[in-house]
This record gives structure tokens, C-alpha cells and sequence, in this order.
């Protein structure tokens, strides 16, 4: 824990770098995203490119639709989430393993990679 | 300087909130899936099994020197190690196995032992050789994993028990099924169940078609639970979780039958005794 | 009533009713019909060359490598001089497989109705060894790779014809292989189907997925991921070696080599080539 007169202080050189508090929570975000290009980038974790083309992805496989425009085709990003989570609670026959369902990824990890797609 | 201050405001509201979006767990859906679940472990893969050996040694030689801890960790990790091993020879009764969780062969988890070696094996294996080094923790960790996925693979294989192709008239019902089209559904079951009062409006409706008290059909649910019932009957539950290949499959076989108890009452319209 | 009795055919085998239905010549055509109606332009008899098949870019260059170099040709003669070799008490293989090295590969896999099982021609190979006294050979490659490649190269032109007879553990067998080869497994919930029936022609990665009507025609298989992986660059594997593969890709363990279930996923994943020409060995990636 920070002392009281530390955290003043990180205050009053946040109100006159206002720009780097805002940095920092960008920087979260940006962190999370990146984790989540990793995972999904990441042959032994998410392997997203196996099936999907991504942009910034080498030799990507086309069983999946390209990963694009994902806000439009998931305004909600919960759908996204269960989607990676377990794809055939919607479809019994898909191809896309159930990543969270079967332990292929903890749930942290599908959450992660959902923060990264949901960029796409 | 009041402007700045709205700003500073602004921002000290806003800037957790992106934080959580980025890190917090997904409201309800992990808990509400859990529930649905066999337990799954925190820790799944293999690269999350590397412990540096730094931050394990102190612990073997702590353990070694409080013998009545080890006792009972070794008591927790015996439990652990029986739960695990019921699990998956559940799942290599039927075939389930998975390739990582207690194949001899696999070099799946990765763990570096207090000793400083690289372990690599299935979660089992390396529970063995955790165990030997006196991580009982870790030992238990990777089980918990093993059982799940040797629960995991049980479920499936249950679930895959009538596998066969979906291709041809089967594929157009999965098609329907995958783009969220319950029409087809919804158009079979209203004819199915025309079909079904026309039987009963001459005595021909067969039992299992869409009878409340039938249990005749038996359909595996996604999730690994057994649901029974009637065609009808299975095929509204089937629709109901969005499964509606499974409900269309039902339907037709309801329809025919309905179909075929009508012919049959029918055709038997004029029985009697053939005693010659 | 003939729509009938259809639904009724479909109804059963979809719902696993007690009759067991094992038309294998039928369940082989509804598949070539599949895939001739997915792949326009290619026909059922093409579909021996797998993959290559799908591509022409991809079938002029494996085309090439066959014509030209194959790399799996000292090995084929390995098979040969294995096969003409007398055993300790001074019998060959011919013993077992009689005169015509030719007329062995097309009767594999088939229904043996003394032992009741699905008998394949790994295990015959192995089999004439020790009724002869002696070692069988290991695994799923090397010796019993090169003397099934020998046979199959003998046997290039003729037609696969695997027949289910009326027997209904023969039927039974059948009919397992089948539910074997649609189930999904392993942690990463695939069934063979899913890549090589529903998603037959698409990549996975940069690897084109082959429709499994022509499969078993072209094995054993030199292939070049085996090659690059074997300290002695020695691709040759038996199609039991890839269903190993296969299971350990979607993170299933893998079953025994030529146990139960695979010999009979055999006897169903061979019908589905019936009519179809052996080309084995075959080069693939």
C-alpha cells in the first residue's frame, strides 16, 4: 500500500500530467489486447490463425470466417466471449473447439483473446 | 484551473472503468457457466506449469522439515490422485481420452522441478514427479486438471455416442441449425403436429410420437445431461437450447410416425377375426 | 411408402435403433456424391490423389515428385527384397500371401469370420512372422511399411473392394468404425469428418484438407513431415500411423496400433474408397 502522502503526490503529478493518468488506462487496454494477440496468435493456445485469416497473420487457414468487423458482427462482446468459450452451445456440429468449455484456455485467456478480436 | 479540475473528475471516473473492461471478469457468464460445469482448474496450460526454481526450493526443504504438513498434503494429494485416476479410466472406458491428461507419451505440461529440472509429460506424469519432489501443491493442481479433463472427455464421448454423418437431406437441417433459422422447425412441427391429430382422430397414434408420459427418447444435451421423453416432447427441448438439427431430426421421425398410424388405423379399418 | 421406408432408414441409423444397417456401398456414394457436388470439376476416380485433386498448382508439383524423384523408391525395394526373403525355417511371405505378390493388397481390410474381427494387412504381415516363428515387425513404419508399400505398389491399378458380409458382428465392426470416424474427440472436439468430410478442401493453415473418399487408396504414405522428423529421413508410414497422428493433433490419446478401433475404423474408412484405384505408396506433405 501506498502512503496517504504518496498517493497525494501521484494526484497532484496526475493533475499536471493529466495526460498520463489517461496513458495509463489506455495502456491497460492496450495491454489486455495485446495479451489476447498473443494467445491468439499463439499456435499452442488460441491458434485463431489455424482457421480464421487475421490481419497481421502469416499463412492463416479459411474453416472460419476472416476476423473481421467484429464489433458489427458482435455488438455485444459477451457473445463474442461465449462464442470462443463454446462454439458448439450454438452449433453442436461446428469445427471450432470449445476453448474455455474443454480447458484448452482458462477463462482469463479466452477473456483476453476476446478483448483482441473485438478490435478486429 | 475549474476546467481542469472537470477534467481530473472526469477521468478518475472513467479510468477504472477501462481499466475493468480490460481486466475483469466477464459479469456472470464465468460463474453462470460453472455452475453448468464439472469444476474446472485455474490453471490449464503448460506453459503457466513453469515455476521457476527459485521460487520453489525453499518450500521442498520447509515441507521436509515439517513432516506433519507433509502428511496431510501427501493425504491430499493420495485423494486427489484417486479422483483423478477414476476419472480418466471413466474416459478410456468409452474411449475419451485425451492425449495430455495421462499418456505416457505426452510432453504437454511443462514443470521445472525444485531441484531444477524440466519435467515434461501429461498433467499426470508431472503430478507424479511433483509429488516425489514434495510440491504436493502443484501435484494436486495438475490432478484437478487431469480429472476434469478425464471428466471432459467422458462427457464427449457419451455425447458423441450416435455420431454419424450429417450429409444430404441431415446437412440442410444443420444448415438451418448453424444460420439460427428456426423456421424450418417451426414449419415441420405444426405440420407433425397436424399429422399427429389426424392419427389420433381415427385411434392411430402411435405411444412414443408425442405422448406427455413416453420416455422413449433419449437425447444427450450439450452440457452432458440426459433428457427423455417423446419425439415432440425432445424435439421442443432440443429447440429450446438452439439445437434444432437434433429437433428437426426428432420432428421428421414424429411425423412419420404420425403418418404411419394413420395409414395403419386405416388399413385395419375393417379387422376381424381370420379363422380359416 | 418408398419415402417411407427412407425416412424410416434414417431415422434409425441416426437415432443408433437396435437394427443394425451396414450398407458399406451405399454410405461410399452418398460420400462421393458429397464431394462431387462440393468440388465441381472433379471427378470421383481423382480423388485417389487426395488433396491434389482440389489444386491443380498443388497437383502439378506432387505430380513432378512422383514422376520424377519419388523419394520413397529404395524403400519399395526394401519391401521387395523383405518380402522375397526366406524366414529361418526357409518359407517367404508367399506362404502366407501365395504365388502373386499382385493379388494380396486388394484383399485388405476384411471381415474374418473364424476370429470374428476385422483383419488388415499390417497384421497379416506380422501374423505370417510369427506363425512362421518369426519377430514381428514394430510399430506403424520402417519393415512393415516397406513390405505393405511393396504389396500396394504390386496392386496399383486394381479396385478397392472392401465387402461387409451378412454377419452381424461383421455389420457391428462396420458400424463402430463409422461412429469412430464421425465422433468428435480429444480436448480439441474434432471428428475425422470434420476435417476430411465437412471441411474437406478448405486449409488449415497452409495445409489443404483431403476428402477422406480416396484415402486409404494411396497408403502406406511417404511423408514429408515423417521424413524430416526420422534420424534416418525415412518417411514410410502405414495409415494406422495416421490415425496416431491424427488422434494426437486434436489431443485425443491416441488408440493401440491395429487394436479394435482402429482396425475397425479401417474396415469403414477403406469401404468409403470402394471402387476407387490403389495408388499406394503416395507422396504427401
Amino acid at each position: 500500500m501506498t502512503k496517504p502522502s504518496q498517493r497525494i503526490a501521484i494526484l497532484l503529478s496526475a493533475l499536471v500530467l493529466s495526460t498520463g493518468l489517461l496513458s495509463t488506462a489506455a495502456m491497460a487496454a492496450d495491454d489486455a489486447v495485446a495479451q489476447g494477440k498473443a494467445l491468439a496468435f499463439d499456435r499452442k493456445k488460441g491458434n485463431c490463425l489455424g482457421c480464421h485469416a487475421i490481419e497481421g497473420g502469416e499463412l492463416p487457414g479459411n474453416i472460419g470466417p476472416p476476423l473481421i468487423a467484429m464489433k458489427a458482427r458482435f455488438p455485444d462482446k459477451k457473445k463474442l466471449y461465449d462464442q470462443i468459450w463454446d462454439a458448439t452451445a450454438r452449433n453442436p456440429m461446428t469445427a471450432m473447439p470449445p476453448f474455455g468449455k474443454h480447458g484448452a484456455l482458462t477463462d482469463k485467456q479466452v477473456e483476453l483473446i476476446t478483448e483482441y478480436i473485438h478490435t478486429l | 484551473m475549474m476546467k481542469q479540475s472537470k477534467f481530473m473528475k472526469s477521468l478518475l471516473v472513467t479510468s477504472p472503468l477501462l481499466v475493468l473492461a480490460a481486466c475483469s471478469d466477464s459479469p456472470q457468464q464465468s460463474a453462470d457457466k460453472a455452475a453448468a460445469m464439472p469444476e474446472k482448474p485455474a490453471v490449464m496450460s503448460s506453459e503457466q506449469m513453469a515455476v521457476p526454481a527459485v521460487a520453489q526450493a525453499p518450500k521442498a526443504e520447509e515441507s521436509k522439515a515439517e513432516p506433519s504438513a507433509t502428511s496431510a498434503d501427501k493425504a491430499a494429494y493420495d485423494a486427489a490422485l484417486a479422483a483423478a485416476n477414476e476419472a480418466v479410466d471413466k474416459a478410456a472406458s468409452v474411449g475419451g481420452e485425451w492425449r495430455d491428461t495421462r499418456w505416457k507419451k505426452s510432453t504437454f505440461v511443462k514443470w521445472t522441478s525444485p531441484s531444477g529440472e524440466t519435467v515434461k509429460g501429461s498433467f499426470m506424469t508431472v503430478a507424479a514427479k511433483a509429488a516425489e519432489a514434495g510440491d504436493y501443491a502443484k501435484a494436486v493442481e495438475l490432478l484437478e486438471t487431469a480429472r476434469f479433463q478425464g471428466e471432459m472427455g467422458y462427457e464427449q464421448a457419451m455425447a458423441q455416442k450416435q455420431a454419424g454423418p450429417v450429409i444430404g437431406k441431415s446437412a440442410s437441417a444443420a444448415a438451418a441449425a448453424v444460420s439460427g433459422d428456426k423456421d424450418g422447425y417451426e414449419e415441420l412441427l405444426k405440420s407433425t403436429i397436424a399429422a399427429a391429430d389426424k392419427a389420433a382422430s381415427v385411434g392411430g397414434e402411435w405411444r412414443d410420437t408425442r405422448w406427455k408420459k413416453s420416455t422413449f427418447v433419449k437425447w444427450v444435451k450439450p452440457d452432458g445431461s440426459t433428457e427423455k421423453g417423446s419425439y415432440v416432447v425432445i424435439a421442443e427441448k432440443a429447440a429450446a437450447s438452439g439445437d434444432y438439427t437434433k429437433a428437426i431430426e426428432l420432428l421428421e421421425m414424429a411425423k412419420f410416425q404420425a403418418d404411419m398410424g394413420y395409414a395403419q388405423a386405416m388399413e385395419q379399418q375393417n379387422a376381424g377375426p381370420k379363422l380359416n | 411408402m418408398r419415402k417411407y421406408i427412407s425416412v424410416l432408414l434414417a431415422a434409425s441409423v441416426s437415432l443408433a435403433s437396435s437394427t443394425i444397417m451396414a450398407d458399406n456401398n451405399a454410405d461410399a456414394n452418398d460420400l462421393k456424391d458429397y464431394f462431387i457436388k462440393k468440388f465441381p470439376g472433379v471427378t470421383t476416380d481423382s480423388l485417389v490423389n487426395g488433396a491434389y485433386a482440389l489444386d491443380e498448382g498443388l497437383f502439378m508439383q506432387w505430380q513432378d515428385v512422383e514422376d520424377n524423384f519419388p523419394p520413397y523408391e529404395d524403400n519399395l525395394a526394401k519391401g521387395e527384397e523383405l518380402y522375397n526373403k526366406p524366414f529361418a525355417n526357409g518359407k517367404t511371405f508367399a506362404s502366407c500371401f501365395g504365388d502373386d505378390p499382385s493379388a494380396v493388397r486388394v484383399k485388405y481390410p476384411h471381415w474374418d469370420s473364424e476370429t470374428q474381427q476385422v483383419v488388415t494387412l499390417e497384421g497379416d504381415i506380422n501374423k505370417c512372422l510369427t506363425d512362421n516363428g518369426e519377430k514381428p515387425f514394430k510399430g506403424k513404419k520402417g519393415n512393415l511399411a516397406y513390405v505393405s508399400a511393396y504389396l500396394a505398389y504390386q496392386a496399383r491399378g486394381q479396385k478397392i473392394n472392401v465387402v461387409v458380409p451378412d454377419d452381424p458382428k461383421a455389420k457391428e465392426a462396420y458400424e463402430m468404425g463409422k461412429q469412430f470416424f464421425y465422433a468428435k474427440r480429444g480436448q480439441l472436439n474434432l471428428s475425422c469428418a470434420d476435417c476430411h468430410v465437412y471441411q474437406a478442401g478448405m486449409y488449415v493453415r497452409a495445409d489443404l484438407l483431403s476428402p477422406t473418399v480416396g484415402h486409404t487408396t494411396h497408403f502406406p504414405v511417404w511423408r514429408r513431415k515423417w521424413q524430416l522428423a526420422d534420424k534416418n529421413e525415412d518417411g514410410f508410414g502405414t495409415l494406422q500411423r495416421r490415425y496416431d497422428g491424427c488422434n494426437k493433433q486434436v489431443r485425443a490419446k491416441p488408440f493401440k496400433n491395429q487394436g479394435e478401433e482402429y482396425r475397425n475404423l479401417e474396415f469403414f474408412h477403406a469401404s468409403m474408397s470402394n471402387g476407387l484405384e490403389i495408388n499406394g505408396p503416395g507422396y504427401r506433405k
